[in-house]
């Protein structure tokens, strides 16, 4: 390349430099760029529900359970294998590494006697659950059973603890993972067509990693078969996903570049043609994510997804520019140059509008496309000498403008007032369908999400986000109100309102309530007494129960256990504690979860006859709702707001209403048009739809601007149609492929941007002729 | 004299017998092989039992009874009979507990110490020596009279908790187990009956 071609070069070179003089320190100095938290796009509420949900979405886990089910098939003997095959993975699966446990149901209790863990809550026994002397005398004849029958763990546990109150404080802790067993592993039977199958569940902690989920995946292939088991849990569903997409993506994205290069390659016949419309669409992704990082400290990745849709418009601007180039003639490039930068520049104002959002995911977006558009039009413009060199275009004289007569709108307001009532009519026919679940965010198929669900019942996990919230002042009246509401509670399980529920103070009861237990513990006397009586009917005799006359003793000795003491003794995971108590700004609320909830009318019913209690249900799947349909109507506002900078731009370049009434409609049309065709195929929209709209939006006003521009060249109109010809095919073939793929993400993309596409093209395109041809007859 | 001479005569008669039967006995030298053989034949099997556990730190010693009921291949229950009325059901897998106060499936992973004794007698009923081998080492003493002892130590997980289990027969009968454990406690297993099988 000699010295001339490089100085063609200049400033694109000058601009990638600076880029790269940009991102060294920003990735140098922000350790995680990049960041994954929802909660960023939920609206700013003040209400503890949404501060919760901000919290359970938000904070990190150190680790994560997966839960798995492996299927017999219809063996006759399908019961023992499940067993059989329980057990066995049980044991190969503990073995990898970052896998921390696995439960199937077979976990035995270990003696608090012979192991470290737990025993320093042990001598609490009779503070933590109620003893009863009446019933020692059942206690010890069971106790005599177990002792002949050989089933004792412990034979000094049992001599300890006769009345077995360690067993049950246990119980009580391990009440979370209660299910069905089947030849003593948990599992399920089914009939379906006389045939019997059997399915062993498996609940499996592991650490963080992804490492310990291909190690997973590889034994549970070579011991059960790729079709012998369902995993589930967040990160095998993240995991699956990620796998999903990355296939997805590969080839959807794959054909749809080729299809654009090909219709690139079609208009331009330059593989180095191609290449330089390239370039702007990369700087625009490069300034985006190091303006948002800069700003922002750090960039949610939903925020690249999303701003990468509205970035595809950056791809027209160097089109448009090409294929005026292509005329070689230097009037039509002096002309089409400032309509280019008009299209940009409203667009850029438009997406900058989402910064009044004020929900800072949103902000992101505004600041990422705004400033990547920005810098796609300084790249395009950076090509332009290049561009000279390769296409030399020859001066021709300045062409006259043809004017649109007032008299001449009769026909195109007709047309737009009856496409106007025909789309009305459609979605008041056929009602827009809205996806304000969690899952709307979420680039999982729902495939995967239908395996998920499956999967949480068979767990008993239906509903994980269905909590009762108790706000508190401190520990001892939030335990004390637990207490208290917990007869309540076991009304609503016995008639079936609940399946089963758990909080904090089946693990520490209340000072009140140890005071109280341990004032009405019996005297030495009583117990002696007691145990001469209850030992009658056995061989045991009294003074082989001298350990625990002598616990007993000393539990009447011992302050009252406190949170702080219990926290120390790490009897419970800091998981747990985080799942059963939230401190959020500085308030204490208790959280009690519930599982198989019947309706979520009865829970409102019940908080509603305890309003002593303060409690506020915290149901997820209605929360994210919300929160989502808030974030759409800011949307609305915000997609009016951009209708407006639009209009007052177009306005402030042509000084005419009827010239931004010619450009606008058919954008305005066009997305009324994609949003009734959603309505008539009863798609469900999500956030993904409306971005796309606000990209047909912006590429939609290129076109409408182009067309209606060109229309209005005496000579050179077919030139300017050619630019939106080009930039309609590439869009055509990449965002076609897009609606193809079967990841609901790249669907809603796809399908949104073609169907929009169209209607603006061919509206555009429309109102143009019917101006011109009134033009011709007038 | 008389009287002498008859029971020299008596004495030589029963000498030379006593060769003889020690001489078959010894033609059909009991082994472990054919012991196991003779007990992996076995299908159905039912004895009457006596438990006896002895624990000397407590200074208990207590008795049971009942029926004891072998399907085969995996399927030993223990029938109790008086106070403690109820059975107990040991498959490879599974112990089941059927007391009028208990019901429960405990898993032999759950319970080890006694799956393990589980399994070592549904190996013994089954005659599968290989299985026994694996957990234990296993030392065999046959007596002329076609009496024999089954030793078995040990050598991994029960090692905690079992010091060794003696199982004591006649020809191809099993007639007493002893289990002694760690702590100086033994239980024992006697039947006292003839083998009922089909």
């Amino acid at each position: 390349m000699n010295w001339h071609r490089f100085k063609n070069y200049k400033l694109t070179l000058l601009i990638f430099t600076l880029i790269i003089i940009w991102a060294i320190p920003t990735f140098t100095l922000i350790k995680s760029p990049f960041q994954n938290d929802l909660t960023q796009f939920f609206p700013d509420q003040n209400t503890l529900k949404s501060h919760y949900l901000k919290h359970r979405l938000s904070t990190p886990q150190s680790s994560s359970w997966l839960m798995l089910a492996v299927t017999s098939g219809n063996k006759p003997n399908a019961q023992e294998d499940i067993a059989d095959k329980s057990t066995q993975l049980k044991n190969e699966l503990s073995n990898l590494s970052g896998v921390m446990q696995v439960l199937n149901g077979t976990e035995p209790f270990e003696s608090p006697l012979q192991t470290k863990q737990q025993t320093s809550l042990y001598p609490y026994r009779y503070l933590l659950t109620d003893f009863n002397l009446l019933n020692l005398t059942d206690d010890i004849s069971k106790r005599w059973q177990e002792y002949q029958l050989g089933l004792i763990l412990d034979k000094n546990w049992l001599l300890d603890d006769p009345s077995y109150q360690w067993g049950s404080y246990l119980s009580a802790l391990n009440s979370e993972h209660k299910l069905p067993t089947q030849q003593g592993v948990w599992g399920h039977s089914t009939l379906a067509n006389n045939k019997k199958s059997s399915t062993a569940l498996l609940l499996i902690e592991i650490e963080k990693k992804t490492d310990v989920l291909n190690a997973i995946e590889h034994h549970l292939n070579n011991l059960v078969g790729q079709d012998g088991y369902q995993l589930t849990g967040a990160e095998w569903i993240a995991r699956q996903a990620e796998k999903q997409i990355k296939q997805s993506v590969n080839w959807v994205t794959s054909l749809a570049i080729l299809m654009a290069g090909l219709a690139l390659f079609i208009a331009f016949r330059s593989p180095k043609l191609i290449l330089l419309s390239t370039l702007p669409l990369i700087g625009a992704l490069a300034v985006g994510t190091l303006s948002t990082i800069t700003l922002f400290g750090g960039m949610q990745l939903i925020t690249l997804a999303l701003g990468a849709i509205l970035l595809g418009v950056a791809i027209d601007y160097p089109i448009h520019t090409i294929a005026a180039y292509q005329a070689r003639n230097s009037t039509v490039i002096t002309k089409i140059w400032p309509t280019i930068r008009l299209g940009a520049l409203t667009s850029v104002f438009g997406f900058l509008m989402l910064w009044w959002v004020n929900i800072e995911g949103l902000q992101q977006i505004a600041i990422f496309s705004s400033s990547g558009l920005l810098s796609a039009l300084l790249l395009t413009h950076s090509l332009k000498p290049v561009l000279h060199e390769h296409f030399q275009p020859t001066e021709s004289p300045v062409q006259s403008e043809s004017k649109v007569q007032p008299k001449n709108q009769k026909n195109f307001l007709l047309f737009a007032l009856l496409s106007a009532i025909v789309i009305s009519s459609s979605l008041l026919y056929k009602p827009l369908q809205w996806q304000d679940d969690i899952a709307s965010l979420s680039p999982v198929s729902t495939s995967l999400m239908k395996a998920d669900r499956d999967l949480r019942a068979l767990f008993q996990q239906q509903e994980v986000g269905k909590q009762l919230l108790m706000p508190t002042l401190n520990i001892e009246t939030l335990l004390q109100n637990q207490e208290t509401l917990t007869p309540y509670l076991e009304v609503l399980k016995k008639t079936g309102v609940i399946q089963q529920f758990q909080l904090f103070a089946d693990f520490l009861p209340s000072q009140n309530l140890q005071a109280q237990r341990k004032f009405s513990l019996p005297s030495q006397t009583e117990v002696e007494y007691a145990l001469q009586v209850a030992v009658e009917s056995t061989q045991f005799k009294p003074q082989h129960f001298s350990t625990f006359q002598s616990s007993y003793h000393k539990t009447q000795q011992l302050p009252l256990l406190t949170y702080d003491v219990f926290i120390d003794t790490h009897a419970l995971s800091s998981q747990l504690i985080d799942q059963l108590l939230v401190n959020i700004d500085g308030k204490h609320a208790g959280v009690i979860s519930l599982t198989g909830v019947r309706s979520d009318n009865e829970i409102e019913e019940f908080i509603k006859n305890h309003p002593e209690m303060g409690l506020i249900y915290f149901n997820q799947r209605a929360l994210v709702s919300d929160q989502l349909m808030e974030i759409r109507g800011k949307l609305y506002q915000t997609l009016l707001l951009v209708i407006f900078v639009l209009a007052l731009s177009i306005w402030l370049k042509y000084r005419s209403i009827l010239a931004t009434i010619h450009i606008l409609t058919p954008i305005a049309l066009a997305i009324g048009f994609t949003l009734s065709i959603f309505g008539l195929l009863e798609v469900s929209l999500s956030i993904f739809h409306l971005m796309s709209l606000m990209l047909v939006a912006a590429i939609g006003l290129d076109y409408s601007l182009l067309l209606y521009q060109g229309s209005k060249q005496k000579d050179s109109a077919n030139e300017w149609n050619h630019s939106v010809r080009v930039a309609f095919f590439t869009t055509v073939g990449s965002f076609g492929i897009l609606s193809l793929s079967e990841l609901s993400l790249l669907n809603a993309i796809g399908s949104t941007v073609l169907i929009g596409i169209f209607g603006v093209y061919a509206l555009s395109y429309l109102t143009t002729k019917l101006i011109t041809r009134h033009e011709r007859n007038t | 004299m008389i009287i002498d001479r008859k029971y020299h005569l008596l004495f030589g008669v029963l000498l030379v017998l006593g060769t003889l039967f020690s001489n078959g006995a010894q033609a059909e030298t009991i082994t472990l092989e054919n012991i196991f053989e003779g007990l992996s034949k076995n299908k159905t099997e039912q004895r009457t039992f006596i438990e006896t556990i002895y624990d000397p730190l407590l200074e208990i010693r207590s008795t049971q009874t009942g029926k004891m009921i072998y399907r085969a291949p995996n399927t030993l229950e223990q029938h109790y009979e008086g106070l403690n009325k109820g059975t107990i059901t040991f498959t490879d897998k599974v112990i089941t507990l059927d007391f009028p106060n208990r019901k429960a499936e405990i898993t032999t992973q759950s319970a080890p110490t006694l799956a393990s004794l589980s399994q070592t007698l549904l190996d013994l009923l089954r005659g599968d020596i290989k299985s026994l081998e694996e957990r234990f080492s296993v030392s065999f003493k046959a007596s002329n009279n076609q009496n024999w002892e089954i030793t078995l130590t040990p050598t991994i997980l029960l090692k905690r908790h079992i010091n060794s289990i003696t199982v004591n027969g006649s020809k191809q009968a099993i007639n007493r187990i002893i289990v002694t454990q760690i702590s100086g406690e033994w239980r024992q297993l006697s039947f006292t009956d003839s083998v009922t099988s089909r």
